[in-house]
């Protein structure tokens, strides 16, 4: 009934979804743990169910809200570089023959991914990669995030944005020279 | 037909599934930290009556407030030259902290129970008073109030 592609965004999403709220609330908490912040953790924040942490004050929230949110970029950056390398170095349209063969001795061969398989997780990843950033993009306007954080952001989404695409592009190269 | 008309359906609500996900992190990133008072409001609001009263001044210095005022006696009372208002949702316990003993501030209009701390329900008001009983006439009283 749902198309085939959808489903298989919607699958892939849902790890990284929860991935990326973990960051974002463990940067928070151990930002303020580290730093010796007072907060208080209530309930009704997001989706009004979801607790939220309330700072004391505003530089101790500036500070933290820093840290999480690269936290949170980091993370959806990880996520991505190791789908690029598994698009790079495990990909079955291209993965060498002394790689499968080490993989084949292993037992890991289901490590190789399928071109539709890849390119659902990589478009999830960067779909996060690219909100994170937004985010930090927004947030720095409105004076909370510093301009460095969001600009290493830009510089980190633009550059694997690049390499996917190149990923990309060798596979279709591939696909008409068969 | 039908058949048509579910898929169309069942993929719409796909969609808005796959968007509500990836929109979740992000929304939950931009509402999980907070700072207090942020969205609070103000305990307390005061409104001078002070113009009323000849030769009385009222100022404020962050949360230190000073009246200034020349007495006609030695022993003098001046009511309501301050009405103290509760914007809040909730019943809130509020108190003078005033350490001079000789220009006594108080809840209310009776000098025979001169109250320093008072419950003042939401949305209410209630006046402040002045008892002076120093000997020079020009006087000038300092004092805070506190919230519970």
């Amino acid at each position: 009934m749902v198309a085939k592609s959808l489903a298989k965004l919607i699958d892939e999403a849902i790890i990284p979804a929860v991935i990326l709220i973990i960051a974002k609330m463990a940067g928070l908490l151990v930002s303020a743990y580290f730093f010796n912040f007072k907060y208080e953790v209530v309930f009704g924040g997001a989706f009004n169910v979801l607790p939220k942490v309330v700072f004391a004050n505003l530089p101790n929230y500036v500070i933290a809200e820093n840290y999480s949110n690269l936290a949170m970029f980091l993370t959806a950056a990880a996520g991505t570089l190791i789908v690029l390398m598994r698009a790079h170095f495990l990909h079955e349209t291209h993965v060498t023959p002394q790689t499968q063969q080490k993989l084949a001795s292993l037992n890991l061969e289901n490590l190789i991914l399928s071109s539709f398989h890849l390119y659902h997780i990589a478009t999830i990843w960067l779909i996060f990669l690219w909100l994170s950033t937004g985010f930090l993009i927004a947030s720095t306007i409105s004076g909370v995030t510093y301009p460095q954080i969001t600009v290493i952001a830009l510089i980190v989404a633009a550059n694997f944005t690049w390499i996917f695409a190149m990923d990309v592009q060798k596979e279709m190269e591939i696909t008409r020279w068969n | 037909m039908k058949h048509h008309l579910a898929t169309i359906v069942y993929n719409l609500l796909a969609v808005f599934f796959l968007v509500s996900l990836i929109a979740a992190p992000i929304y939950f990133a931009k509402n999980f930290a907070q700072v207090a008072g942020v969205k609070s409001e103000s305990p307390y609001l005061l409104v001078s009556q002070t113009e009323k009263f000849p030769s009385m001044t009222f100022s404020q210095s962050q949360n230190t407030y000073t009246i200034t005022l020349t007495k006609q006696v030695p022993s003098q009372a001046y009511l309501s030259i301050i009405i103290v208002n509760n914007p809040t949702s909730e019943t809130k316990t509020y108190t003078i902290k005033n350490q001079s003993t000789e220009n006594k501030l108080f809840f209310g209009e009776n000098l025979n129970n001169q109250l320093i701390k008072i419950n003042i329900p939401s949305q209410s008001s209630t006046p402040i008073s002045l008892l002076s009983q120093s000997a020079t006439d020009a006087q000038s009283v300092t004092f805070q109030i506190q919230t519970n």
